[in-house]
């Protein structure tokens, strides 16, 4: 559907801001807030899996910042499969049942016990800026991550719309077929930024933007400059410290806040914080911004339901590629993800239950900024888009909207 | 409406010597490929020490600021064969050691010789940090 672009919130908006987070399902972080909030698709407490005894293992709000997860739970495409078909080997028309998370973390360590803890999910107050954000503004029911896989094919569909055929952590190649978002602002006359947290942890995006478009990029600390300064591009891209480690500028050290297992989910609740409050804090900013946190996919972890299938992306991954006995067409989406759109324009407790995935960030960025611009994937150009959203009449009040203190920063 | 607050975590939390997770040794190989297909040349000493994500941090920011010195010269990338996938249903493990290729002669120096090394997944010993921030 066309944006009404007569809404107030619409006509004020002039940046679009999205934080893209690390390896978390939507039940995981979000799961729990069903019990007080029921529109929100989370978890009943009745959803299981079997484990390989065969046992019937239950969902519980047992999630831990760190430690829980490690090793690292599997989220490879075959891995995916298993976790969403049952089997490995195989993808539709299996239906897709969302019972083989359980025995996906068991093949990592043949440990029963330790692959119950894939069902965990966290308890609303473990997360306070997760949750706060989820029923202030707008949570997505049904973001999905773009391919049932890791980090960086799912990044880059928030990138390009595509990933040109990848369903892996590959390098990718030069002649895209497909402009970056980047490049599309950019000859449109639009500013636009990757912000990456610093240069010790630089972006996934290495060899097809940092190297060829190197001055779209910026550090996390060039964003909140940008935002003292109201001169914000319209268009910004954030992603999380991936790593533990020492400054660049040799000023102590820096903890990981992308919250990819094994790292501590709550330096990425401050980071999230931290990126909600530079905005909010500047009214310049805040009535005439749009924020998307969302995450890339699910890391492995339990989610109830089911991917849907999509639109093929005119490319196709081959069994080899996969790792299962079957081509990839492209043609379903990944495991479920948190989303969350903020602004004032955004009313409380706002749920959106239309299907969402990451091809919707160009969409939505090129509709609103650029408009007409066919040479897009089929996927992005059939992608929903989400600033119909900023849909109140008048901007919530000061009061009506959140703010976070965050321990030990600003 | 009050401020909500915000808990930092523990200093326990902050291990930079933690192995790196698959996310990390793909990005390492995207920075190496660059590193190999560009006249880039990395410090040998900091081109091998990737096995904990302090190592890796290192090599990054060393690329990073490289590749954004070099903006004014874009180079040619070629296609990278696909490799097997890391993990394996029924397999665990397979792939976990990836090898990688790394190319140095000392600080300033153009890359001659190959150094491959090979990272693992591994548990490393917690040690205890302060932090700046997160």
């Amino acid at each position: 559907m066309a944006l009404d672009r007569s809404l107030p919130g619409i006509q004020a908006l002039q940046h679009i801001v999205v934080l893209m987070m690390e390896n978390r399902s939507f039940d995981h972080m979000l799961g729990g807030l069903k019990a007080t909030h029921d529109y929100i698709d989370g978890l009943t407490g009745d959803e299981t899996n079997l484990d390989t005894t065969g046992a019937q293992i239950k969902v519980q709000p047992l999630a831990e910042y760190q430690s829980q997860l490690d090793p690292d739970p599997n989220h490879h495409f075959a891995a995916v499969n298993l976790q969403i078909f049952g089997d490995p080997q195989n993808g539709p028309p299996l239906p897709a049942t969302m019972s083989g998370f359980v025995k996906s973390y068991f093949n990592q360590q043949q440990n029963t016990k330790h692959s119950a803890d894939i069902l965990y999910y966290f308890s609303p107050d473990k997360l306070p800026v997760l949750s706060t954000l989820a029923t202030e503004f707008a949570v997505f029911n049904r973001w999905f991550a773009s391919i049932p896989g890791p980090t960086i094919c799912n990044r880059a569909f928030a990138h390009y719309g595509t990933s040109f055929g990848q369903v892996s952590m590959d390098v990718f190649y030069e002649g895209k077929k497909y402009k970056a978002i980047y490049d599309r602002l950019l000859a449109a006359g639009h500013t636009c930024k990757l912000y990456y947290y610093d240069e010790a942890s630089s972006t996934m995006e290495v060899v097809n933007l940092l190297q060829n478009e190197p001055d779209v990029f910026g550090t996390f600390e060039d964003f909140e400059t940008a935002c003292d300064k109201n001169v914000l591009p319209a268009y910004c891209f954030i992603e999380p410290n991936y790593t533990d480690h020492d400054s660049p500028d040799g000023d102590g050290e820096l903890i990981a806040n992308d919250q990819h297992p094994d790292h501590d989910v709550r330096a990425g609740e401050q980071f999230i914080a931290m990126v909600y409050n530079k905005i909010r804090q500047n009214p310049k900013l805040w009535a005439n911004t749009a924020l998307l946190i969302v995450y890339d996919e699910h890391g492995g972890i339990y989610d109830h339901v089911p991917p849907p299938a999509c639109l093929p992306d005119g490319f196709v991954a081959q069994p080899a590629d996969t790792g299962t006995l079957d081509a990839f067409h492209f043609d379903r989406l990944g495991v479920r993800v948190p989303a969350i759109l903020v602004s004032p324009w955004v009313a409380k407790g706002s749920c959106i239950n239309d299907v969402f995935e990451h091809a919707c960030i160009p969409a939505t960025v090129t509709d609103y900024f650029i408009g007409e611009y066919p040479d897009r994937s089929p996927r992005e150009i059939a992608a929903n888009t989400f600033l119909g959203q900023l849909s109140l009449e008048t901007q919530r009040t000061e009061d009506d909207c959140p703010s976070f203190a965050i321990e030990g920063g600003s | 409406m009050q401020p909500i607050f915000v808990p930092a975590p523990p200093k326990s939390s902050f291990n930079k010597n933690r192995a790196p997770s698959d996310l990390l040794i793909g990005q390492l190989r995207h920075f190496q490929h660059v590193e190999h297909k560009s006249d880039i040349a990395i410090d040998a000493a900091t081109a091998l020490d990737i096995h904990t994500e302090a190592g890796a941090a290192r090599y990054i920011l060393a690329l990073t600021r490289a590749i954004r010195q070099q903006s004014a010269k874009p180079v040619g990338i070629a296609v990278v064969p696909p490799r097997k996938p890391l993990d394996t249903i029924g397999s665990p493990g397979v792939g976990d050691g990836l090898t990688i290729a790394a190319v140095g002669d000392g600080p300033g120096a153009a890359s001659e010789r190959p150094v491959t090394k090979k990272l693992t997944h591994g548990k490393k010993r917690v040690k205890k940090n302060k932090r700046k921030k997160s």
